[in-house]
C-alpha cells in the first residue's frame, strides 16, 4: 500500500514538474510608432519585459508616425490588430469613442493602477465608465534653445524652471532674430509647434478653446481672453520671431522638432525626444519652459497603451501593459516619455534615467502639471477648422478676432454633428 | 445568310469559330473544351467576382447605410445621395473635378495631338524628342506632387513666388487658395503629357501615308493636312483617349493628396479651406479620415454616374463625328 502511495506521489510530483517546465509560452504582438533610435529604445524595454516574464514572448512592431496610424486603422477594422497598441491621445478619439478596443474593465488591477495615474490622462481611455486602455506616458514639450546663438547676443541663458513671461520672450526674441541685408530673416528666434501653441496661448491669457475636451457642446474661444491668445501669436510672426506657417515643419528652418540642430534658430518647442539628435551634433543646449501670461500652459500629449478587440491572449497583454505602466515606469521613461503614473514621478525626477543632466529634464517636469491636452472627439473637422483658421492667422490673412469668431461659428456647427 | 459566310464577310476565315458551331451542335468534345475554357480564365472569374464584383455591390449596399466600420451598418435610404445636394464640401470637389477635367482633359489632349503630329514628321533628333516627352511619366504622380509643394509654396519661399518677385509681381498663396489650389493641380499634370502624346503618335503613324503624300501633291500644306487628315482620322483614338481621359480626371486623387498632405499634421486636409479637393480625395477624406463609409460609398457611386453619362455623351457626340479611313 505504501509503496503504491509513494509510486502515486511520484507520479503526482512528475506532472507537476513537467507541466510547470513546460509551461506554453505566451507569444503576443506588441506596436508602437518610433523613428530608428525610439524603435531601438523601446526594443530594449519590450527585451527586458520577457526577462522578467520569460513564458510571454513579445513581438514588435515598430512604424514610422503617419504610416503606423494607417495600418493601424486597417488591423483594427479587419480585427487583425497587435495585441497591445500604442496611442497618442489626439489619434485615439475614433477608437475610444466608438469603443472599439478591448474593454480592460473587469481586468485585475485595472481600475487600481488607473487610479495611479496623472490627473487629466484617464478622460483620454474612458468611455461610458468603461476602461480601453491605461496612460503609459505624457509627452512634454518645453523649450529647448541654443546656447552658442544665446552667447552670440549676449543674453543670458533663461531659468530652466521659472518660465519667461510673453513681453520678456518679445525682448530676447528681437535680439535673436537675425536679419540680411535685404531685410530677409536668415536667423529666427524660435520655431514653435504653432497648430498646437495657439491653444496653449489662449489658456495662458486666461482663456479657454472648448467646454469639454472629449463631449464638447460649446466653443469658448470668442472672448477678449481667446483673442488675446491668438493674438499674441501674430504678433510674434509679425515681429518675425518665429517663422511664417509655411515654414513650420518643412522650411530652411527645421520643424518645431529639429530647428535648433538647423543653426539657424535659436529655440524650438520639443520634447525630451528630440535632444538625441543635438547631443548627437555636438550642440550645446538647455533647456526652459514655454512663457507664459496670466497662467502658465502647454500643449502635450498621453500616450496610452490598449489591447486589441481581437486578442487571443488579452491577460498576457495586460501582463506587458501592468509592467509597462507600473513597476516598468523608470524602465519605460528612458524612451523619453515622462511617467503617466504618479507614484513614479519623483522617482524620474531623482534616478534621471533619461540620460540628460537634472538641469535639462527640469524644464519638462515643471511643465508637466501646466499639460492640456486639446480635443479628443472622433471627427478630424475640428482640427481642420483651427489648422485652417491659425494659418490664416499666422499668415496675416485674418484678424485674431475674426478668427475667433470662425472657431466659433463654425466649430460649434461641428461640435453638433458629432457622431459618437 | 449562312452563319460561316457571315463570319467570311466580318473578315475572318470561315474556320475561325468552328469550335462555337461545333459546340453549338452538341459535340461532347468541345463542351468539354468549353469546360477546360472555363476552368482556365475561373482564376481570373474568381479574383473578379471577390475582388471587384462583390465590393461594388456591396458599396452600393453600404451608400444606403451608416457605417462606421466599427459598428453595424444602420440603414438610411437615399439620404447619403441626398445630403450630398447641400453638402458644400462635395459641391467644391465636383467644381474643381470638373475643372480639371475640363482643362488637363481638353488641353491635354488638344496639345497631346499637336505635339504627336510634330512628333510624327521625318525630321532629325525626332525620337529623341519623343524619349524626353515620354520620360515624365516614368515620375510617380505623388513624387511628383511633393516636388511641386515647395514650388508652389506660398509667401517667398516658393519657387514660382521667387520668379515672380523677380518680375515684380506680388507674392500668392497657390496652394491655398481655393480659386487657384486646382489650377495647380492641372499645370501639375501637364507633366504627364507625354502617355496621351505616345498614343496619338501610335495613331497617326497608323494612318494610310497615302492620304498625306495625295494631300501634298494637292498643295496641302501642313496645318492643312492636319486639320483635314490628322484630325478626323484619328477620331478612334480621340474617343479612346477621352474617354480614358475622362475616367482619369473623375479619379484625380494622387497629385491633389500630395500636395496637400502638410509635414507635422496628424490629419490629412483638403488643402486650406478644401483648395485641393476633389471627388475622389474626398470620398477618401470621407472614408478613412472621418470613418463616414455609407457617405464615401454615395459619393463614389457619384462619381460612377457621372462617367457613365459623359461617357455616353462623348460616344453619341464622337460616333456622329468620326471617319474611318476603312470606310473612306
Amino acid at each position: 500500500m505504501r509503496k503504491k502511495i509513494l509510486f502515486i506521489g511520484l507520479c503526482l510530483i512528475l506532472v507537476v514538474a513537467t507541466s510547470v517546465l513546460a509551461a506554453p509560452k505566451v507569444t503576443i504582438t506588441y506596436t508602437r510608432w518610433a523613428g530608428t533610435q525610439e524603435a531601438r529604445d523601446f526594443q530594449a524595454l519590450i527585451d527586458l519585459f520577457m526577462e522578467k516574464n520569460p513564458n510571454i514572448k513579445v513581438e514588435t512592431e515598430f512604424l514610422p508616425w503617419d504610416p503606423y496610424w494607417n495600418k493601424l486603422m486597417t488591423t483594427i477594422i479587419g480585427r487583425t490588430a497587435p495585441d497591445v497598441i500604442s496611442f497618442s491621445h489626439q489619434m485615439s478619439a475614433q477608437y475610444v469613442s466608438r469603443e472599439a478596443l478591448y474593454d480592460m474593465t473587469k481586468l485585475p488591477g485595472v481600475s487600481k493602477l488607473l487610479d495611479e495615474m496623472q490627473e487629466g490622462t484617464r478622460a483620454a481611455v474612458m468611455v461610458n465608465k468603461k476602461i480601453y486602455g491605461m496612460p503609459v506616458g505624457a509627452g512634454v514639450r518645453a523649450v529647448i534653445y541654443n546656447k552658442a546663438l544665446f552667447d552670440q547676443a549676449g543674453l543670458a541663458y533663461p531659468d530652466n524652471e521659472d518660465p519667461m513671461t510673453w513681453d520678456e520672450f518679445l525682448k530676447i526674441a528681437e535680439k535673436l532674430t537675425i536679419k540680411d541685408k535685404n531685410g530677409k530673416v536668415i536667423q529666427y528666434a524660435a520655431n514653435f509647434h504653432k497648430r498646437e501653441m495657439w491653444e496653449s496661448l489662449v489658456v495662458q491669457a486666461g482663456g479657454k478653446f472648448i467646454d469639454d475636451y472629449t463631449k464638447p457642446t460649446k466653443i469658448l474661444i470668442n472672448n477678449k481672453e481667446g483673442i488675446a491668445g491668438l493674438q499674441f501669436l501674430r504678433t510674434m510672426v509679425e515681429k518675425k520671431a518665429i517663422p511664417p506657417w509655411e515654414d513650420d515643419w518643412e522650411g530652411a528652418f527645421g520643424s518645431p522638432d529639429s530647428a535648433v540642430a538647423t543653426g539657424k534658430v535659436a529655440m524650438m518647442q520639443a520634447g525630451p525626444w528630440s535632444l538625441g539628435p543635438l547631443k548627437d551634433n555636438n550642440i550645446k543646449f538647455g533647456t526652459c519652459p514655454l512663457f507664459m501670461n496670466k497662467q502658465r500652459a502647454n500643449r502635450g500629449y498621453i500616450n496610452f497603451l490598449a489591447i486589441s478587440r481581437n486578442s487571443k491572449n488579452p491577460q498576457a497583454a495586460w501582463k506587458l501593459i501592468e509592467w509597462m505602466c507600473g513597476d516598468g515606469q523608470l524602465d519605460f521613461t528612458k524612451t523619453g516619455d515622462l511617467p503617466a503614473n504618479k507614484n513614479y514621478l519623483a522617482a524620474a525626477q531623482k534616478e534621471n534615467p533619461y540620460g540628460y543632466p537634472e538641469e535639462v529634464m527640469a524644464a519638462f517636469f515643471s511643465e508637466l502639471p501646466y499639460v492640456i491636452t486639446g480635443p479628443m472627439v472622433p471627427t478630424t473637422e475640428l482640427i481642420t477648422l483651427t489648422e485652417n483658421t491659425v494659418q490664416d492667422l499666422t499668415s496675416l490673412r485674418i484678424s485674431p478676432s475674426e478668427a475667433a469668431a470662425r472657431i466659433e461659428e463654425m466649430g460649434d456647427e461641428i461640435i453638433a454633428n458629432i457622431e459618437y | 445568310m449562312e452563319i460561316t459566310e457571315r463570319v467570311e464577310s466580318a473578315g475572318f476565315p470561315a474556320d475561325s469559330f468552328k469550335g462555337v458551331f461545333l459546340l453549338a451542335k452538341g459535340r461532347s468534345l468541345l463542351a468539354k473544351r468549353n469546360l477546360m475554357g472555363w476552368v482556365y480564365v475561373s482564376p481570373w472569374i474568381i479574383g473578379f467576382l471577390c475582388f471587384q464584383a462583390f465590393p461594388i455591390f456591396y458599396s452600393f449596399y453600404i451608400s444606403l447605410h451608416k457605417w462606421d466600420m466599427l459598428r453595424k451598418p444602420t440603414f438610411l435610404g437615399l439620404s447619403n445621395y441626398t445630403s450630398l445636394v447641400s453638402d458644400p464640401r462635395f459641391l467644391i470637389s465636383l467644381r474643381n473635378t470638373f475643372l480639371f477635367m475640363l482643362f488637363s482633359m481638353g488641353l491635354g489632349i488638344s496639345l497631346g495631338i499637336f505635339i504627336a503630329a510634330l512628333l510624327a514628321e521625318k525630321m532629325k533628333g525626332t525620337h529623341i524628342y519623343r524619349t524626353l516627352f515620354y520620360l515624365p511619366n516614368l515620375v510617380v504622380p505623388v513624387a511628383f506632387g511633393m516636388m511641386m509643394r515647395p514650388i508652389f509654396a506660398g509667401q517667398d519661399y516658393g519657387l514660382v513666388n521667387i520668379i515672380l518677385s523677380r518680375l515684380g509681381v506680388a507674392n500668392f498663396q497657390w496652394l491655398d487658395n481655393p480659386s487657384t489650389g486646382i489650377w495647380v493641380v492641372i499645370i501639375t499634370n501637364f507633366w504627364f503629357i507625354g502617355a496621351c502624346m505616345i498614343i496619338f503618335l501610335a495613331g497617326i503613324k497608323s494612318i494610310n501615308r497615302a492620304y498625306y503624300e495625295a494631300a501634298e501633291i494637292d498643295g496641302a500644306g501642313w496645318f492643312r493636312r492636319f486639320f483635314n487628315i490628322t484630325i478626323p482620322l484619328l477620331g478612334p483614338v480621340i474617343f479612346f483617349q477621352t474617354v480614358s481621359g475622362l475616367i482619369y480626371a473623375l479619379q484625380i486623387f494622387d497629385i491633389p493628396i500630395s500636395l496637400a498632405n502638410l509635414g507635422g499634421s496628424v490629419h490629412t486636409t483638403m488643402g486650406r479651406n478644401d483648395s485641393l479637393a476633389s471627388l475622389i480625395f474626398y470620398l477618401y477624406f470621407l472614408g478613412f479620415r472621418e470613418w463616414k463609409m455609407g457617405h464615401a460609398s454615395a459619393v463614389g457611386w457619384v462619381v460612377f454616374l457621372i462617367g457613365l453619362l459623359f461617357t455616353f455623351v462623348i460616344i453619341w457626340v464622337l460616333r456622329r463625328s468620326w471617319y474611318s479611313q476603312d470606310a473612306n
